[in-house]
């Protein structure tokens, strides 16, 4: 049996490894142009979906308003604060709605992240095109949200294997 | 282990979801589809307020140096209008995807740099009030 201390420690070091997961993921996913501007492979939004998945909504929560604070201060500045605020949590948000009925069941985590990545996608055009003040920034909307489907499909089927992976880890020792 | 070998294992649930963004997309699709027509003015925006318009026609070139704002220590956009397209070709922001974003020619067609907060679009109809300088 673990101590409370021991179980204490654990979440913060898994909260620890997870955000610099995070960190790492974006960094590297800003350097990797998917044919449309704007639209990224979405790897960090891959780590609130397995919190999502294994560790419930808090955690998942917690990932994303530190990746939002992270993003701020250490990659992207003030320039996108709110693309990545509106789409982070838009997305959390939908998602930890959407992750009920896969835990009926009902769909799949490929339906649950393209859910996110819908939110995400929208929310981000909503706020570029409300402080530019400019409604033909929607002119680009379609396509992007295509790309963003397919490539939330594929995170979706990658956070399946990776659950499997860390519950076998996590729950086992 | 639940099958980490299996490959794509989708549910019902997911045939619905699919759709339902899908008709989404393909009604953006829909609504926000213009005809393209030849632009006939290039109007550049910076923090929401119009900094300068010129006229697009085949035989007019410039370049144009957009600094983010007036003053020391300011970042740029720099804009090429050739041959009846508006490329950016220079910029001082993190990721650059507006130079990623090409050339455009036609009506409604717009450039955006999000740090920078520049909108460039353009417009068709008389060419007559903008200013080429």
């Amino acid at each position: 049996m673990r101590s409370p201390i021991r179980e204490i420690s654990d979440k913060t070091a898994f909260r620890a490894i997870c955000l610099a997961v995070i960190l790492v993921l974006s960094w590297l996913e800003a350097s990797v142009p998917l044919g449309v501007p704007g639209v990224k492979f979405g790897f960090s939004n891959l780590v609130i979906l397995v919190c999502l998945n294994v560790y419930g909504f808090r955690e998942a929560l917690a990932m994303a308003v530190l990746k939002i604070l992270m993003s701020l201060v250490l990659i992207n500045g003030f320039s996108s604060f709110w693309y990545t605020a509106a789409g982070t949590l838009s997305s959390c948000l939908s998602m930890a709605i959407a992750i009920r009925y896969y835990q009926k069941n009902k769909i799949s985590m490929m339906g649950v992240s393209a859910i996110g990545g819908f939110f995400h996608i929208t929310s981000q055009y909503v706020v570029a095109a409300t402080t530019l003040y400019t409604p033909s920034v929607f002119g680009m909307y379609p396509i992007a949200a295509l790309l963003t489907l397919l490539t939330s499909i594929i995170l979706g089927w990658l956070s399946e294997k990776i659950t499997g992976q860390i519950s076998n880890s996590y729950y086992d020792y | 282990m639940k099958n980490i070998f299996g490959f794509f294992n989708f549910k019902k649930g997911d045939i619905i979801v699919f759709l339902v963004i899908g008709i989404m997309i393909l009604g953006s699709a829909v609504t926000f589809y213009k005809k393209p027509t030849e632009a006939s003015v290039v109007r550049i925006y910076r923090n929401s307020e119009e900094y300068a318009s010129y006229s697009l026609s085949q035989s007019y070139a410039k370049n144009v140096h957009v600094p983010t704002h007036d003053g020391p220590k300011a970042g740029y956009n720099q804009l090429r209008i050739e041959n009846g397209t508006v490329t950016i070709v220079g910029s001082t922001c993190p990721n650059r995807d507006c130079m990623r974003m090409g050339s455009i020619s036609k009506e409604g067609d717009i450039l955006i740099c999000l740090p920078h907060r520049l909108v460039v679009r353009l417009e068709g109809g008389d060419a007559i009030d903008a200013v080429s300088y």
